[in-house]
């Protein structure tokens, strides 16, 4: 059974709903404070999973603190984890600090052009076709966010090449936070690295739609097939 | 040696100062904010320089001075706003243990003051409105303040 690590900071909130979204889709899971964090924990692991919250109450910047943590505890092993064929996956303050542990493309996550934070589903587009995030899933599709620092930006220009060079996973149809190109998930040239400013983890049952006779799919939400396709990828 | 670092936003323009206000002045004032690290250190100061860089300063979306002056220029008034020294600063703290987790890096830092800098602009009597700004956006209770 592949067997998901979910890497915890403090200010994280949103580890217990990820890892019983993993286990639904079929991973065995760990949380694992950062304090606590070793090369091991991350080397048993098929898919590390940094998930939502506010780690280090944003200070500095958004994930900035809990790069430098990671690197202190864990050196380069989500490096080492990525190129031996593991997955990544960062859910939106977990997507802020894989920017900026240069696991995924140069990019920062700063205040939404709102200046607020904002709770809102988000309908989005599917770029990649090939992520193993994505496969199970139509290509266009509804989850839910919550942030306020999620606008997506890039030096001049960075996000036009992006787009080009297949390292955009998911935009926004709908771009309310201003980011670069609406885009709401980067990837890795690989693929295999993955994050994304919404929330998949809280779209697992159909009832979890704002709509009750929601009917996009029988038995699942949307978010369910993102862990499911990463489990399925890894069988 | 001390540093001096100011850091602000690339991105997000002067918004309508009424934001930082209970209640709205509609005077026509706007504001921006920006950090102010000071950091006495000792030992290898370019390595210093290097590590409170990539700590502090995001290169995409921030833009910083090393100056002791303000990174702005034109506000009526500035507020510079911090913890006081009894209060629990977790972004210190944090930042603190960052550093003292990491071993020997070849410098000391000896102290860190974190301040935040609001700068209002616009036109009206400086003086009063300070003072009104100063209430609202600072706490007694667990702020030190300056005006300049």
């Amino acid at each position: 059974m592949p067997h998901a690590l979910l890497l915890k900071y403090p200010g994280t909130n949103c580890d217990a709903e990820t890892e019983r979204a993993l286990r639904t889709a079929g991973f065995s899971t760990q949380i694992q404070p950062i304090a606590t964090a070793t090369r091991e924990h991350v080397a048993k692991s098929q898919l590390v999973v940094l998930c939502g919250g506010f780690s280090y109450g944003d200070y500095v910047t958004s994930g900035r603190l809990a790069q430098l943590e990671t690197e202190r505890f864990l050196g380069d092993a989500l490096h080492q984890h990525h190129a031996n064929g593991g997955l990544i996956l960062g859910i939106c303050n977990g997507f802020q600090i894989l920017t900026k542990l240069g696991i995924l493309p140069h990019a920062s996550l700063i205040n939404n052009k709102s200046e607020r934070f904002e709770c809102m589903w988000d309908k989005l587009v599917k770029v990649s076709s090939t992520s193993p995030f994505l496969q199970g899933l139509p290509d266009e599709f509804e989850l839910p966010s919550a942030h306020a620092e999620g606008r997506l930006v890039t030096n001049p220009g960075d996000a036009e090449k992006y787009l080009e060079a297949g390292y955009v996973a998911l935009r926004y149809a709908s771009n309310h936070n201003g980011s670069d190109c609406n885009i709401a998930g980067l990837q890795d040239a690989s693929g295999r690295a993955m994050g994304l400013m919404p929330h998949p983890e809280r779209f697992i049952l159909p009832r979890h739609h704002y709509d009750k006779d929601w009917a996009g799919h029988e038995d699942w939400g949307w978010g369910y097939f993102i862990f499911k396709s990463a489990f399925d990828s890894l069988k | 040696m001390t540093f001096h670092l100011e850091v602000i936003s690339r991105f997000q323009a002067a918004a309508n100062a009424d934001a930082l206000l209970y209640t709205p002045l509609n005077a026509g004032l706007s504001f921006r904010r920006s950090r102010v690290y000071t950091v006495d250190i000792s030992g290898d100061e370019q390595k210093a320089r290097t590590y409170l860089l990539s700590v502090l300063v995001d290169a995409i979306s921030q833009e910083y001075s090393e100056q002791d002056t303000p990174i702005l220029n034109g506000a009526l008034f500035t507020i510079d706003y911090g913890m006081k020294a009894g209060a629990l600063d977790l972004e210190k703290e944090a930042i603190l243990q960052n550093y003292r987790g990491r071993g020997d890096m070849g410098f000391s830092l000896n102290s860190l003051k974190i301040t935040q800098r609001v700068y209002i602009f616009g036109e009206g009597d400086k003086d009063a409105l300070s003072k009104r700004f100063a209430k609202d956006v600072c706490n007694p209770a667990i702020h030190n303040w300056t005006i300049a």
